[in-house]
């Protein structure tokens, strides 16, 4: 069963007289429980796809459909529900709010839902993540590396069907990314998430179970393999 | 080291960086603008406040002195005009006592002749305007427009001719009783009265007066002015008890304790002469001078946090910039230069144009505001006795501006100066210091909580421009509000307007018959009509009032020797005056209003019996000598002026609701108790009350009943409310502008940082909405936040604003009576448009500012 679909997405930008066409024409499928790496150079749009895909930028043309659900055609309100309910997103520049520590940037998407968290679930993440001598840090109290995984924290707590990634091992040693890469392919496994991350690291793409290559927003390649999850 | 020659490329930088930040320094130079107007604004009108304030007390006191003194000999005149310590010294004296014009009783026009310094240096700065010249010639007269108005002047023209019925209030017999004459508590007149009827005995005469000249002033007092000459022709000297008045004016502004008695102790007192003089002149002389201080430190602080604040986030805005030409080798001293010249740019264009608005209100558009407002002050504005602002004030409040917006950049220029290039890079202002702390609840109120102290100094500045401002607010309010005309006189007068019988006690004619009092009611708009009876009396020899006796015996008004005034008293007959009661009687509400007045409780059932009455203590103040004892007298008017009467005296009062007495002695009785003692009932007084207090209509309607009768004068609340209204609706504009001025700058602070909070918040806005806060969870959290901020502010500004305003009303109270009082309205609206603006402002900046996708808003703290 398809969870994500993009049809002929398109995203134009106008550049003084210059038209930069961030997406041309992509379109895509996604599997409940997959793992998808998106990669390609800088500037290839692939940024931007993960940014269609999480309803966070709207498109010049073309559909995204989450969960049988047209989600460009969504009201602002209305998909930032669905958004923190469906999706977990992990920023590149982690985007942690500064006045709240760590334990409480993690759980605010559910209790912005009005649901308690599933503390046993959280202090779980927060082991498996390093995080848990640092549950009453600040933001500013943490290394890049720190931040990067209490943004993934933050993206597994609420249990969401997808996990949308930007670079989420960009701050991290490869040792550290191993290990969280496979926290989430775990979490992934165990609530049947389908989990979508950009990199630039061929380690971590040959862990996902398919790998996209973008190229001035188009798409090459696709082809899935035996290690991704279905 | 050797020097080098940057300061150009310094200026141009900040020339390049000023420039560029144009819209920014608008608003700084908004900021400096504002404050200067506001410094120049409160300088000018503050002291046009004062000045009309002043003036408006000398007038309200009739002349501007600070001590007097009765009955002055000649060589204590010579002794005190050689004093260094006293700039005045003027003389008056009172003289005669005008009772008719044509074929018009009068309620007594009082005339004095008063010297030259008393004129010019004491009467004249108390009165709001006045035409024509003080009298020479034995036949010249000037008169109040109260006294004119009482004759039916409303033209009145120079060198007409007024046929007056006057008497002299020369001594013509030895050991006559004596009266007080100063200004019109109720004591005094009574006493007057007393004093003027036995003058009535001696010389009644008739000539015709040339008026040259009229004035108005605040006493609204019927009274003239006469030559030395016509003075002199009545006999009165000033050494006469109770007719001349020394008026001292210090040179200082104020005066000690101690000065009054090494005044006194060179004098050589008599002993019934007396110095008045306000004991507390320097105690209040520095209670206004730390008022005022305060009142300026605190326009001053509102300013400073205001420039304080726009520097502050301009060049937090700008710190990455500043960081950036660090790393290319600017200096901290270049860099603070940096924001010192920006801050003197926008200085040199809103300073100017501060003063100039400030000028152009002070001078221009306030006159107008008052001319609008107060149609009445025409007179006054005309005849440029209005305060006027002078230069130095602007220089002042220039200086002071630049001084505040210098040392309100400093801080930030210190920021841009000590920032590091790398920690600038990172800066975001406003951030909590690092530290570790538990959880919190994730509730929308408690992050609104947690956002309003992000940044701590933010947060006081709006907390304490507000809470100023808030303060400023409710204590103008209630100083405009002890001003305000109708508030003072529903607090001193019960009555709309009072009719009095002039026959009183000269035949006690019964002009306020039924059917007069049946077409009163009948005029619409009037809520009640009462009346006021009274009887004749006579108090036979009785223990009780001894010590009644006694005090009245020491006391100013009726000095004498207590023994033989009791051995006469014992043996004197019923028509011996000095043992008269006078009798009056109050209806329903007359007793209502009184026992309320009292605050006691009086049994009225027993007061209506007639088994209890009051006593008046109008000349023995504070002696209670006569509660709880019983009263014995006759009534002379009586249907059995035989039958002796007994009663208990419940009360003693100051108030006493008659118009006048034969004696020293009154008691109140019910009005249902005394018409059924009476043959023919005597209503002395009428007082009317209207459905609205204050109608013009009515009162015109009630007017015209005795409009032709020459025996019925009146006193009317409207009228003395017409003229108070005018001081008020100075008080008023001043107020209100200083007000209005002081809120519009802590809303717009308000709105600066609210803006700047939003701007900043921006991209947290868009991470918070990415990770599934909706854009209604936004807006009620910023809505929590405003009420966080307003309800903070408005409960700070109660707690200072209302002590503070409490002891400036006690300052400012033009009445002493006058109670305590807020005014709800003004401020619950001023506090309900800050609570609104709180709340809508940082949603309604929200909105404006939440332009782009959400992704563009992410990234705009990366760009």
């Amino acid at each position: 069963m398809d969870i994500l679909v993009t049809e002929n997405l398109r995203k134009y930008y106008q550049t003084g007289e210059v038209q930069v066409k961030a997406l041309d024409g992509v379109s895509l499928s996604v599997r409940k429980g997959e793992f998808l790496a998106i990669v390609g150079t800088s500037g290839s749009g692939k940024s931007t796809l993960l940014h269609m895909l999480g309803g966070l930028d709207v498109p010049t043309s073309g559909r995204v459909i989450v969960d049988g659900k047209d989600i460009s055609r969504m009201e602002r309100d209305e998909l930032t529900v669905f958004r923190r309910r469906k999706i977990g997103f992990v920023f590149q520049s982690y985007n942690l709010l500064p006045l709240l520590n760590v334990y409480e940037n993690i759980i605010l998407p559910i209790r912005l839902d009005g649901i308690r968290p599933d503390r046993e679930y959280v202090e779980q993440i927060l082991t498996a993540l390093g995080l848990a001598d640092r549950r009453e840090a600040m933001p500013n109290q943490l290394s890049g590396g720190q931040q990067q995984r209490v943004a993934m924290a933050r993206a597994l707590a609420a249990k969401p069907a997808i996990i949308l990634a930007d670079e989420p091992t960009g701050n991290l040693d490869s040792r550290t990314s191993q290990d969280v890469l496979g926290l989430m392919k775990t979490a992934g496994e165990q609530f049947g998430q389908t989990l979508v991350i950009i990199t630039h690291n061929d380690e971590i793409a040959q862990m996902a179970g398919r790998i996209i290559r973008i190229e001035d927003g188009k798409i090459y390649g696709g082809e899935r393999h035996d290690k991704g999850t279905e | 080291m050797i020097k080098v020659q940057n300061k150009g490329v310094i200026r141009e930088l900040a020339r390049a960086t000023y420039r560029a930040n144009g819209k920014r320094n608008l608003l700084t130079v908004f900021a400096i603008f504002l404050t200067t107007f506001l410094v120049a604004s409160v300088t000018a009108l503050g002291i046009s406040y004062w000045s009309t304030l002043q003036e408006r007390n000398i007038r309200m006191m009739g002349m501007d002195y600070d001590m007097e003194l009765s009955e002055p000999r000649e060589e204590q005149i010579e002794k005190l005009r050689s004093m260094k310590e006293i700039e005045y010294v003027g003389l008056s004296i009172r003289c005669a006592i005008v009772r008719q014009y044509g074929d018009k009783l009068l309620d007594k026009v009082r005339l004095h002749w008063i010297d030259e310094t008393c004129w010019e240096k004491q009467k004249l700065p108390a009165v709001e305007y006045y035409k024509g010249e003080y009298p020479k010639a034995k036949n010249e007269i000037m008169l109040s427009v109260s006294a004119l108005r009482a004759m039916g002047i409303d033209t009145p023209e120079i060198g007409m001719e007024l046929p007056l019925n006057w008497y002299s209030l020369a001594e013509y017999a030895e050991g006559e009783e004596t009266t007080e004459e100063t200004e019109e508590t109720e004591q005094e007149m009574s006493v007057d009265i007393l004093k003027e009827m036995t003058a009535l005995q001696g010389s009644n005469l008739k000539s015709t007066f040339r008026l040259c000249g009229w004035y108005l002033d605040y006493q609204n007092s019927a009274n003239g002015y006469v030559s030395r000459e016509f003075c002199e022709f009545t006999g009165v000297k000033q050494t006469d008890f109770t007719k001349g008045t020394l008026f001292l004016s210090w040179k200082a502004p104020f005066y000690s304790r101690q000065d009054i008695a090494d005044v006194q102790n060179q004098l050589d007192l008599d002993w019934n002469q007396i110095i008045r003089a306000d004991e507390e002149s320097i105690e209040a002389f520095l209670k206004i001078v730390a008022g005022l201080t305060v009142l300026f430190l605190i326009i001053l602080l509102s300013g400073y946090l205001f420039i304080y604040n726009t520097m502050y986030l301009s060049v937090s805005k700008d710190i990455r910039y500043y960081g950036q030409l660090k790393t290319i080798g600017m200096t901290s001293k270049q860099l603070k230069g940096l924001v010192y010249r920006q801050a003197f740019w926008s200085a040199c264009i809103g300073i100017p144009a501060g003063l100039l608005l400030a000028w152009l209100v002070a001078s221009l558009a306030f006159p107008k505001i008052l001319l609008l407002v107060a149609p009445g002050l025409t007179p006054v504005i005309e005849s440029g006795n209005m305060a006027q602002t002078s230069w130095w004030s602007f220089l002042l409040a220039g200086m002071v501006a630049l001084l505040t917006d210098i040392s309100s950049s400093r801080k930030p220029a210190q920021i841009a100066g000590d920032c590091s290039p790398v920690e600038a890079m990172r800066y975001a202002g406003g951030k909590t210091k690092g530290r570790s702390r538990r959880e919190h609840s994730l509730s929308l109120s408690s992050m609104a909580w947690q956002n309003m102290f992000r940044d701590k100094k933010q947060a006081a500045v709006i907390f304490l421009s507000f809470t100023i401002a808030v303060s400023m607010f409710f204590i103008i309010n209630v100083v405009i509000l002890s001003n305000d005309a109708k508030h003072i006189l529903n607090h001193v007068s019960d009555y709309d307007i009072e009719f009095l019988n002039e026959t009183v006690l000269n035949g006690d004619e019964p002009i306020f018959t039924e059917e007069k009092q049946e077409e009163l009611k009948a005029v619409p708009g009037v809520k009640q009509v009462r009346r006021i009876i009274a009887a004749n009396g006579v108090l036979p020899y009785q223990e009780s009032y001894e010590e009644y006796y006694k005090a009245l015996c020491q006391s100013r008004y009726a000095p004498g020797n207590y023994e033989e005034f009791i051995a006469d008293w014992r043996t004197a007959d019923a028509e011996d005056y000095r043992y008269e009661v006078r009798v009056v009687s109050v209806d329903e509400r007359g007793f209502e209003l009184l026992k309320k007045a009292l605050g006691g409780e009086i049994d009225q059932e027993a007061f209506e019996r007639g088994e209890i009455a009051l006593a008046s203590q109008v000349f023995v103040a504070g002696d209670q000598s006569l509660v709880g004892k019983t009263a014995r007298f006759f009534l002379s008017d009586g249907k059995q002026p035989e039958q002796e009467y007994t009663m208990t005296i419940a009360a003693e009062s100051s108030i006493f609701p008659g118009y006048a007495s034969v004696g020293y002695t009154e008691l109140t009785v019910s009005e249902k108790w005394l018409r059924e003692q009476v043959k023919e009932p005597f209503v002395e007084l009428l007082r009317i009350e209207y459905e609205t207090r204050f109608s013009r209509e009515t009162e015109e309607a009630v007017k015209a009943v005795f409009a032709e009768d020459p025996r019925v004068s009146y006193d009317s609340t409207l009228e003395q409310y017409n003229d108070m209204r005018q001081s008020e609706a100075q008080v008023k504009v001043l107020g209100n502008g200083l007000g209005i001025i002081l809120a519009v700058l802590a809303i717009l602070n308000y709105l600066n940082v609210t803006a700047a909070s939003v701007q900043n918040r921006n991209q947290e806005f868009a991470t918070l909405e990415s990770i599934g806060m909706t854009a209604k969870q936004i807006r009620t959290m910023l809505r929590f936040e405003g009420i966080g901020y307003a309800g903070i502010s408005l409960i700070a500004s109660l707690g200072a604003g209302l002590p503070l305003s409490f002891l400036i009303f006690r300052y400012v109270r033009t009445y002493r009576s006058l109670p305590y009082a807020i005014p709800w309205p003004s401020n619950l609206l001023l506090f309900a448009v800050i609570a609104l603006l709180c709340i809508l402002a940082p949603v309604v900046l929200y909105q404006k500012l939440q332009t782009g996708s959400m992704i563009e808003r992410l990234r705009e703290k990366e760009n």
